[in-house]
This record gives structure tokens, sequence and C-alpha cells, in this order.
């Protein structure tokens, strides 16, 4: 008997060009930056930190004066602070233009260490799906 | 078969739609998490001139008791 199987060529050649595509396109930086921004204030309103782990407690008296969760927002201006500049297509900087976030970042003798400037894992997962995964299935059809 | 820079140029294009649906998203969040910002400043402005409202009444007050008359600047 005779096994026979076919490979097309042309498909597997299209489908490593649309890898390479995705991956050499102008925009992927830009696209990269415009997610981790959105991800991290969201992340951080939602009360997790860069570990997707609950942001530590509020003290008493803080948490009687802001109330509600924990989640590094009383005026606005932190986090609406944050944003992002691709240099190239392969880099790009998020960042936070905040006095307030070196404190959450690095914590102080009177607060708590409430990291929010970074991705988790399940971020970057998250991010590889919508800049890489996404674009590709779309280019492959 | 579609060639490479085609591929690029397309890929490029889903990039780019990507990147502005985020930048609108932050856009939002901004909007989103200043009015209760702007609305604090507003409030403080408010305050400032009913105060100065205020102030000025009691000057008007003040000429009108005294009978002192000359042009008012409010």
């Amino acid at each position: 008997m005779l096994l026979k199987i076919e490979i097309d060529v042309e498909d597997a050649i299209e489908m490593l060009d649309s890898v390479a595509a995705v991956l050499t396109s102008d925009g992927f930086a830009d696209a990269a930056g415009g997610f981790a921004a959105d991800r991290i204030i969201q992340r951080t309103l939602s009360g997790k930190d860069i570990n997707d782990n609950s942001f530590e407690a509020y003290s008493a008296a803080y948490a009687r004066k802001k109330g509600g969760i924990v989640n590094l927002s009383a005026s606005g201006e932190m986090l609406g602070s944050i944003d992002f500049q691709s240099g190239s297509s392969t880099e790009t900087t998020i960042t936070c233009d905040s006095d307030i976030a070196g404190y959450h970042e690095d914590g102080t003798s009177d607060m708590p260490q409430r990291q929010f400037m970074g991705l988790s894992d399940k971020d970057i997962g998250d991010m590889m799906e919508e800049i890489f995964t996404g674009p590709l299935t779309e280019l492959v059809g | 078969m579609a060639n490479l820079s085609s591929l690029v140029e397309q890929a490029n294009s889903l990039h780019v739609s990507i990147a502005e649906d985020y930048k609108q998203r932050i856009q939002v969040a901004r909007e989103v998490l200043f009015p209760a910002r702007a609305a604090t400043i507003k409030m403080k402005s408010d305050n400032t001139s009913a105060i100065d409202l205020r102030r000025k009444r009691n000057i008007v007050d003040s000429y009108r008791v005294s009978g002192l008359s000359g042009p008012m600047y409010f």
C-alpha cells in the first residue's frame, strides 16, 4: 500500500510570509503600545497589580475618606497621564507622568508598594493574541 | 498567492487600526477619570465667583448707605 501525503508548499510559504509581515509591520509597536497603556489603566482600575493580584488595602483612615475599591484613582490625574510613544516599529515606551506614581511603584514608609506600571503574564498573552495572532489569522484567512 | 509587500501593507493597516482603537479607549478612560477633578475645579471657581459677587454687592450697598456716588466696576 502506498501512503501519500501532499504538502502544499505555496500555502506554507504564504503562512511564513504572513508571519514575517505581521512581525515587520510598521504599526506593530504602536499597536503594542496602545494595548499596553490601555491594559495598565483598565487593570489598575479593576484593582489588580502587575501580577494580577489585588492591591494591598488602603489604610483605615484613607479608606474612610476615599472608600470603594483600591484602584489608585482619586483625582484620575495619575492614571489619566498614562500614555505611550513608539520610537520605532519594534519599540514602544509606556509613560506615566505623575509624581504619585513613584510612591505607588516603590512604596514609602507610610504607603505599601502597589505596582501598576507593567504587564502581567496574562496581559502579555492577551497582547500577543491581539497584535500577533489576530492579524495573522486575518492575513491567512 | 499574495506577495510579501502586500501582506506587510495589510498587516500594517490592521496594526494601525488596532492602535487607533486603543488610543480611542485611552481617551475615553481619561474623560471618565477626569470629570471628578474638573468638577472640583469648577466648584472652587464657582465658590470664588459667589464670594466675589457678595463682596461686590457689599461694596454697592456701602456706596448706597454712605451716599457716595461714582463708577462701580464689576
